[in-house]
């Protein structure tokens, strides 16, 4: 898994999430894009529904069961899941481990 | 349109769903605070009597005797049926307080292979869900303004469906691309009962109803039907275009052909499901499609 793959993904769980989104509220696919965290576009809902959706990607890619949102370290996970950039770093250390 | 959603559940990416979605009839959509199923179907409709209520819920969240048969403790049949009439009472007593009331029919509780064979005995989880359902869809086929919707074809329309994860982060027992899938049977039946839906059916012929072009190839050779994978769409797709005229919908031809020819195909060809009389009108000629479209309309 690399960070272009995996930002594909990412962006994949973007455009479904645009569709519960009006159209003047779309979500922009760049990396830098702030999704979660403070300034960020998702509230809880959708970030719950943006990471199971790249979770799930992935395990039908790989194989391979990654986890991206720990509820016990959900304030130390907000950094990593920022924007698609910082998700795509976690996602690649994460598929290597 | 306002639509409240009603359920047990987490219900907000259906609502968010139904607000996004661009198809007429464009709506706002809201769902119950988590947790107040009964309290909310008591209640009147926060947006008021003109709106559309739609109350989805899972069979253990809004049957309690439910939660006992999977739990596996003895549990009779007439207790659940006595469950169900009791949320029967509130859902009928909901559609007297809004224009229009859409209840999905309950999944089964769990994903997987279940207890296998013994699901359909008389005791068992499926057989027992299925006559709960059919209970629901009689006791609400009284009420003139409510509906039940199938709620399998939505679970059909998503991979994966179910998500554990999804259920003990967000108290949402189904994927996303149900919720979609979910919000799209809303929006349709909404369509249907204000009547919006669709009232003709405007195809061409070579390649549409038939495999082939009739001026080349004569309507002979045409592929309907027969031991033909091309000819069997073909002809399935017929099929499916005449029930939907059996159901009111007209159907009409425009075409660039020979008149003559295509009708001769239309009347002659053995294997031909639509015949002459399925269609309301046709303009099959060598003249602009769009132009003929809009003289036949």
């Amino acid at each position: 898994m690399d960070i272009p793959t995996a930002l594909d993904v990412i962006y994949q769980a973007i455009d479904s999430l645009n569709e519960l989104r009006a159209a003047d509220d779309q979500i922009e696919k760049s990396i830098s894009v702030m999704l979660a965290g403070e300034g960020g576009v998702l509230d809880s809902l959708g970030l719950i529904t943006l990471t199971l959706a790249v979770e799930r990607r992935i395990a039908q890619m790989t194989g391979k069961q990654i986890i991206l949102l720990h509820e016990s370290d959900y304030d130390a996970n907000m950094s990593h899941l920022a924007t698609p950039q910082t998700i795509a770093e976690l996602i690649v250390e994460r598929a290597s481990a | 349109m306002d639509i409240f959603v009603i359920s047990d559940f987490n219900a907000d990416l259906v609502s968010r769903h139904l607000s996004a979605d661009r198809t007429a009839p464009s709506s706002k959509a809201l769902a119950c605070p988590y947790g107040q199923l009964y309290q909310s179907l008591s209640a009147p409709p926060p947006m008021g009597s003109d709106s559309v209520v739609f109350v989805w819920t899972r069979p253990e969240g809004a049957i309690s005797e439910w939660q006992s048969q999977l739990d596996g403790r003895p549990t009779q049949m007439e207790d659940l049926l006595a469950g169900v009439d009791l949320f029967c009472d509130a859902v009928v007593a909901q559609a007297g307080k809004c224009r229009l009331l859409l209840v999905a029919s309950w999944l089964p509780s769990q994903a997987g292979r279940g207890l296998g064979m013994l699901d359909w005995s008389p005791d068992g989880n499926a057989s027992r869900l299925a006559q709960m359902n059919l209970r629901l869809a009689q006791r609400l086929s009284q009420v003139k303004n409510a509906f039940v919707l199938d709620a399998q074809k939505w679970i059909d329309a998503a991979q994966p469906a179910r998500d554990s994860k999804f259920w003990y982060l967000a108290k949402t027992p189904f994927t996303e691309g149900v919720h979609k899938a979910a919000s799209a049977d809303v929006k349709a039946a909404i369509r249907g009962v204000t009547g919006q839906t669709r009232k003709l059916i405007i195809v061409d012929l070579d390649d549409t109803l038939w495999g082939g072009i009739v001026g080349d190839d004569g309507w002979q050779n045409l592929k309907i039907g027969g031991h033909d994978p091309i000819g069997e769409a073909h002809a399935d797709f017929q099929r499916a275009l005449l029930s939907l005229n059996h159901r009111g919908i007209a159907l009409a031809v425009v075409s660039k052909n020979t008149e003559s020819t295509a009708l001769e195909s239309i009347d002659q060809h053995p294997e031909m499901i639509l015949r002459r009389k399925n269609f309301a009108g046709w303009r099959i000629n060598w003249n602009d499609k769009a132009g003929n479209i809009v003289e036949l309309v």
